[in-house]
């Protein structure tokens, strides 16, 4: 078929040439595809005969004026688009003559295409010199994308998530955006999907599955932009947190900004309260949450009492605080603030801890086979490690509850500095008070009267100068007082005390605690304490007694680390307490004569130098051992030379002063990273104990000894899964140079009347099977197996202590329920505590009173300690606060089996009963912000 | 003292107590089944108002008891006892003791209840002698720190055997009067003349109290019940006449006794001289305007709270070990004893009670709660206590009386709730 170049305008012929596309630049053309169009200049021939040559041309047409198409807006809204194919006969004078429709788009896009185009203007083809008309192919493109104008990328939703309760900001969060009304918008040019699709490409938001979807930044701030108007479903799913979701509603040309509050699943993890150092170098390692201290019944929410929870620790009498680690006195343990000794632990001996339990960060129990860095005692040590005050923002809380009423404010002061303050005040005994003034106002004569008070308070402030130094200064006191007033009470001394009705106990302190840490170099660290007590004691009962005791203790703890290599690193240390105390007792003695003996300056304190190693020998095996020495002031016996791990002093060879050597060392082998073996041995020694009784000028023996002690502990930890664990300890703790008051010898002289002749054993096995505080539920069974004996100088065989506590289990579990309640539950169950039958009596006649004669001593045991406690918390979290209140009941069973606490008797000890607590209710409420 | 659960009276105070429950005894109640000692009151032949010895005197101890009926005593004493500052007593070279007995009386009202028995015994002259209640030497430093040098150089410096020879020199010569006197007719009473007033007389009263030992009294009654009782020897008779700091000490005397009846029920504690309600004083003994009401009939009402009440002759004047004036505290005792008609036994709730917490001269009475229990026995001690001063004599007596009950329906009515 002969082809031929078409030089005659013909609107209605349709030729088929091969068709170029030629690119265009069209003065507004809303197609981001260029047109072009080729053109076959092969086809050289025009109105000739088939026979006649096809002409090449010399140049292209070249389109100078573009007329766009219109693109009705109805058929925008109803997503047509596509592209028209026309074919163009373009003159020598470069107008269309004529257009045809090769392929269709849409009937009036067609038209719309072919009208535009007849106004396109082209420069003319040139074929030979001359201009030529052409034909051409020409695609005209119809797309929605150019229908968007693109300053319609401006946000118009805008949002910020802060939890709920805290206004934390929530970074990283995903926000789902969903459409649930895709026709309110009238003005969109283009379909709904498609707009969607569209926008979803603009920063910061992508689409997916039919949503828009965006991320919070570290402020918790997202954005969207170009929403049409319409109804949206905002979902927002972040880990940790309920799933929260609201619908809002997009007002064309507005933009709406709102600020959302998701809630957590749970409320009270934000600090971890580790029971047991987290590292190796001690045999101990238990870790608890503050949420799982908080659900306890029975501690009241306490980090330092919920240690009796804990395997290897006894049951005190009376849910007194006393803390009876492996059979041994409370005396016999030590508890620190850091590295600082702490003047009173208990309010009100066990009500609570002195040291406010909000403002810790870590409570560090050690039942035995402790390291070098603390010394003075031959038993457990409880260690508080304070917290830091928050630097994000102003916190806060304040809670009133059956005891007290706390409170707490801190936050950042500065950028380096930050400041936490926080206190507490009883107030049952004002409400006592009350109660008392209102009875006499109904005309009740009371005959006693009871007032209990106590507060505490702590201000601490933490400064950071640079990376390398960290310093913090805290003020730290509580008081306690305790009054009991017997209107009716006859008898006492003037001379001892001017009121004799009453018998008071006041106990106050003041403390000021500065830390500072330096990082030397990336292998040297320095820590340095230094603490400075202001403590008083006033003790007055009923004219009988009177106690009054003062003292300015100064402390200094100082702890370098050096890591020689990457398997050891040594330590150096001192640890200094030096307490002169003003002392005074007033009483009388046994044949009435009131003595008042003061002594002042009255230096004790325990001046201790230790170096610890931390000596990785092996991948597996690491090895801590240390050495220390400790001095003790108001001793004035000869130490010995050697450390003692049995009682061989007096073959020991002595130095002349009153002090003795330690050595103790710490195993672990990690069989893999869920098995670990530990053991732990060290000899320990502590000033006589009851302190200044013992070594008293008028009523001790100043000449005792230290008491001394021996630790032997096997330690093997199983980490069954990440929240499972198994931790199985055995021990045996030997004890010698125990002090014991011996009256029997009423010499005339009355020279002595204390000796150091008592020796002590315990040994047994705790077991602790833990599941760690997951989502929903937390709990450990804590089993600790027993014997703690001691034997006199005139024992012919050893015999039961009164500490003894052959069986102690507890079962502790807490539930996160439905509804923001948590629950709580405690079970005890402990062997009776032994006591010595009474076999006898004899009437003292000038006294009207019954003494009793006892049979064989500890030979007998109260029935058993059974118990169940529940804790219930409700925790509502509002806006801006959480608001919660608990209610504690730490002995359901009390109303039905009474557990004994020991035997009362009556007045010539021919009968006895149980004596039991009652059943009490705590409750309370807290705001926290 | 007893522990004992807080009555009906006061639910506040029970509710601070521990729960336990109320024991079937009580140390006020005497039971018929077991023997109660009442009190022993020591009294010196010499002076019976006394209750204190001197080496060699006469001692009458009078025992009085109650309850079960005391058909065995077995009495020992030791008269080498030591007293440890803890209070601790240590009784050596026991043995039996030397002594009549007879039947005795107190103050009483003609109730028969008491068995009262009376021990004669002699102190032996040797006594401070022999006893280890001091160290023969260095005897100064049982004395409190601050007192020590109150003592002259020269008489500190002498032994334990020396000060007594001392005293009983001082206690024997004729004439006390002599010894403040720089004149007297034996050489050698001159230098003892001017010790005594050079010497001693400034620090007599420690002296003396310091040289004071303790008898122990074993009774052993019906072979099951052991009491151990003491008595003070000293030489403060002898030196009677240095009143300023010599004081012997007497036995205190209930002067008068009875119950108020106050106008308001569910009173634990009364005090007249300080609470306002109105009450009446019911006067069962006043010795000095001569009432002694035996068999009294108490008419028990509703919305009334009874007490007894005893009152006690004047706190005399005691002396610590240094000198310093102490006014001695009288504190009493109370005993009570049922009976009641027509039942073989009443419940623990529904029995007449007694409580007393404070020592105090008056205590609550709670009344029956059945007219079943329609008499009683009550026994008031009054002793005496002079702490600071050293091994103070304990002076006692004893006042016993018997009153009868009679109930309104009114209050018997209430009584189911009252308790």
């Amino acid at each position: 078929m002969k082809k031929l170049l078409i030089a005659e305008y013909c609107p209605l012929l349709p030729l088929l040439f091969t068709a170029a596309v030629f690119s265009a630049s069209p003065r507004d053309t809303v197609s981001e595809t260029p047109v072009t169009i080729e053109i076959d200049t092969s086809i050289t021939t025009i109105g000739e005969s088939p026979e006649d040559t096809i002409l090449r041309l010399d140049s292209e047409p070249h389109l100078q004026t573009f007329i766009k198409a219109d693109y009705p807006t109805r058929l925008q809204k109803s997503g047509v688009q596509g592209t028209v194919l026309l074919a163009l006969l373009i003159s020598e004078k470069g107008i269309v003559d004529s257009v045809g429709i090769i392929k269709s788009c849409h009937p009036l896009l067609d038209r719309n295409a072919a009208d535009a185009a007849k106004r396109f203007i082209f420069t003319p083809a040139e074929a030979q010199g001359e201009p030529v008309a052409v034909l051409l192919e020409y695609e005209y493109k119809f797309t929605l994308s150019d229908a968007l104008v693109r300053n319609d990328a401006s946000v118009n939703f805008s949002g910020r998530l802060l939890e709920k309760g805290t206004r934390y900001p929530i970074p990283d969060a995903v926000v789902f955006i969903e459409f649930e009304d895709t026709l309110s918008d009238t003005t969109l040019p283009v379909p709904f999907s498609f707009y969607l699709r569209n926008i979803g490409n603009y920063d910061g938001q992508s689409f997916e599955e039919g949503k828009l979807i965006a991320s919070t930044d570290s402020l918790g701030n997202f954005s969207f932009r170009a929403f049409p108007a319409c109804s949206i479903l905002v979902t927002c799913l972040i880990p940790g947190y309920e799933q929260f979701w609201r619908r809002e509603v997009i007002v064309k040309d507005k933009r709406l900004s709102v600020v959302y509050r998701p809630k957590r699943e749970s409320y009270s993890e934000y600090e971890i309260v580790i029971y047991g150092k987290a590292d190796e170098r001690e045999v101990s390692r238990r870790q608890l949450s503050k949420t799982e201290v908080k659900r306890i019944p029975g501690v009241g929410g306490d980090a330092v009492k919920v240690v009796q929870a804990l395997p290897g620790v006894g049951r005190p009498t009376m849910g007194n605080g006393d803390i009876i680690v492996r059979g041994s006195r409370p005396w016999d343990s030590g508890f620190f603030i850091n590295g600082l000794r702490i003047p009173l632990l208990y309010h009100l001996d066990g009500i609570k801890s002195t040291y406010n339990t909000e403002a810790l960060e870590t409570v560090n129990f050690y039942p035995g086979g402790t390291g070098v860095r603390h010394g003075g005692y031959t038993s457990g040590i409880i260690e508080l490690i304070p917290r830091k005050a928050q630097t994000d923002r102003l916190h806060g809380f304040a809670e009133l509850n059956g005891m007290d009423v706390n409170f707490s404010l801190e936050g950042p002061l500065h950028k380096n500095v930050s400041l936490l303050v926080c206190g507490r005040r009883s107030f049952f005994g004002d409400v006592m008070s009350k109660i008392f003034n209102k009875l006499q106002e109904w005309g009740e004569n009371l005959p006693m009267w009871i007032l209990l008070f106590y507060w505490d308070y702590l201000a601490r402030a933490d400064i950071r100068i640079g990376d390398d130094h960290t310093f913090s200064i805290s003020g730290f006191g509580a008081r306690d007082s305790m009054s009991f007033i017997f209107n009716q009470s006859r008898g006492g001394s003037k001379e001892i005390e001017s009121t004799t009705d009453r018998l008071n106990n006041t106990r106050m302190f003041n403390m000021i605690m500065a830390d500072w840490k330096w990082n030397i170099a990336p292998s040297a660290k320095n820590v340095l304490q230094y603490g400075l007590t202001f403590d008083q004691w006033n003790l007055s009962s009923f004219g009988n007694l009177k106690v009054m005791s003062r003292g300015a203790t100064h402390q200094i703890y100082d702890e370098l680390a050096v890591t020689i290599s990457d398997k050891l690193t040594i330590s150096p240390g001192i640890d200094i307490l030096l307490n002169p105390l003003d002392h005074t007792m007033i009483r009388p003695d046994g044949t009435g004569m009131i003595r008042k003996d003061i002594v002042d300056n009255w230096l004790f304190g325990v001046v201790g130098a230790y170096l610890f190693a931390e000596y990785k020998a092996t991948d597996k095996l690491s090895l801590f051992p240390g050495l220390r020495f400790d001095y003790f002031p108001e001793l004035s016996y000869n130490g010995s030379v050697l450390p003692q791990f049995g009682p061989y002093g007096e073959k020991a060879p002595k130095w002349r002063g009153s002090g003795e050597p330690s050595v103790r060392i710490t195993a672990q082998y990690k069989i893999n990273n869920r098995h670990v073996l530990k053991a732990a041995l060290g000899n320990y020694s502590q000033t006589p104990q009851p302190i200044v009784l013992v070594i008293h000028p008028t009523w001790g023996e100043p000449g005792l000894p230290s008491t001394k002690a021996s630790h032997y502990v096997l330690g093997y930890l199983w980490n069954i899964t990440d929240l499972l664990s198994v931790d199985v300890q055995t021990y045996t703790n030997f004890q010698w140079d125990i002090p014991r008051l011996d009256t029997n010898e009423a010499a005339a002289s009355n020279d002595r009347f204390w000796y150091s002749d008592v020796k002590g054993r315990m040994f047994g096995a705790e077991l602790m099977v833990r599941y760690m505080n997951g989502k929903h539920f937390f709990g450990w069974l804590a089993y600790t197996l027993s014997h703690s004996e001691r034997k006199g100088p005139s024992d012919k065989k050893w015999t039961l202590f009164e500490e003894d506590i052959p069986n102690y289990l507890q079962l502790v579990g807490g539930v996160h329920l439905p509804f923001g309640w948590d629950a709580g539950v405690r079970l005890q169950y402990a062997t009776g505590k032994p006591q010595t039958p009474i076999v006898g009596r004899t009437l003292y006649e000038n006294s009207q009173v019954f003494v009793p004669k006892y049979g064989e001593p500890l030979s007998d045991r109260t029935d058993p300690y059974f118990t169940v406690g529940l804790r219930f918390d409700h925790i509502r979290v509002k806006k801006r606060f959480i608001y919660s209140t608990f209610i504690d009941l730490p002995d359901l069973l009390g109303t039905f089996y009474g557990s004994p606490e020991f035997y009362v008797y009556n007045y010539d000890y021919t009968e006895r009963e149980a004596f039991t607590m009652i059943p009490m209710i705590m409750g309370g409420i807290r705001l926290e912000f | 003292m007893t522990l004992m659960c807080k009555n009906r009276f006061n639910l506040f105070f029970a509710l601070l107590v521990a729960a336990c429950s109320p024991m079937p005894t009580s140390f006020e109640q005497v039971e018929e089944d077991r023997v109660r000692t009442i009190d022993f009151v020591y009294r010196n032949r010499a002076d019976t108002t006394l209750c204190e010895a001197a080496p060699g005197d006469s001692m009458e101890v009078i025992a009085l008891f109650a309850g079960e009926k005391v058909h065995d005593i077995a009495l020992s004493a030791s008269f080498d006892v030591q007293t440890s500052m803890y209070g601790k007593a240590s009784s050596f070279n026991e043995g039996p003791l030397d002594y009549t007995v007879t039947r005795s009386s107190l103050q009483d009202s003609g109730a028969t209840e008491a068995d009262t028995f009376a021990f004669r015994f002699k102190i032996p002259r040797d006594m401070l002698k022999t006893s280890s209640f001091l160290p023969e030497h260095e005897w100064v430093s049982v004395l409190p720190v601050e007192i020590r040098s109150t003592i002259p150089s020269s008489i500190a410096s002498m032994s334990k055997t020396e000060i007594i020879a001392m005293l009983e020199r001082f206690s024997e010569m004729e004439g006390m009067d002599s010894l403040s006197s720089s004149d007297t007719a034996d050489p050698a009473d001159d230098s003892l003349s001017s010790m005594y007033r050079t010497q001693f007389l400034p620090s007599a009263g420690t002296i003396l109290q310091l040289f004071s030992a303790s008898i122990e009294l074993k009774a052993f009654v019906n072979g099951n019940y052991e009491i151990l009782s003491y008595c003070t020897v000293r030489y403060h008779r002898s030196f009677r006449h240095l009143d300023t700091a010599v004081i012997c000490n007497k036995n205190p005397v209930i002067t008068r006794m009875g119950i108020y009846r106050v106008r308001q029920n569910n009173l634990t504690y009364f005090d007249p001289t300080i609470h306002t309600q109105p009450y009446e004083p019911i006067v069962l003994f006043d010795a000095a305007a001569g009432i002694t009401l035996s068999d009294y009939t108490l008419a028990i009402e509703k919305d009334e709270s009874y007490f007894l009440f005893a009152e006690s002759d004047s706190q005399q004047q005691a002396l610590s070990i240094s000198g310093v004036p102490i006014t001695e505290t009288h504190l009493f005792e109370w005993f009570f004893q049922q009976d009641f008609t027509g039942v073989d036994t009443i419940e623990l709730k529904e029995r007449l009670s007694l409580y007393n917490t404070s020592d105090g001269p008056i205590v609550p009475l709670i009344p029956a709660a059945t007219e079943a229990v329609d008499r009683c026995a009550v026994w008031v001690q009054v002793r005496d206590e002079a702490p600071g001063s050293r091994l103070y004599p304990t002076g006692s007596s004893v006042y016993r009386t018997r009153f009868f009950f009679t109930y309104s329906q009114d209050y018997l009515k209430d009584s189911g709730r009252l308790r």
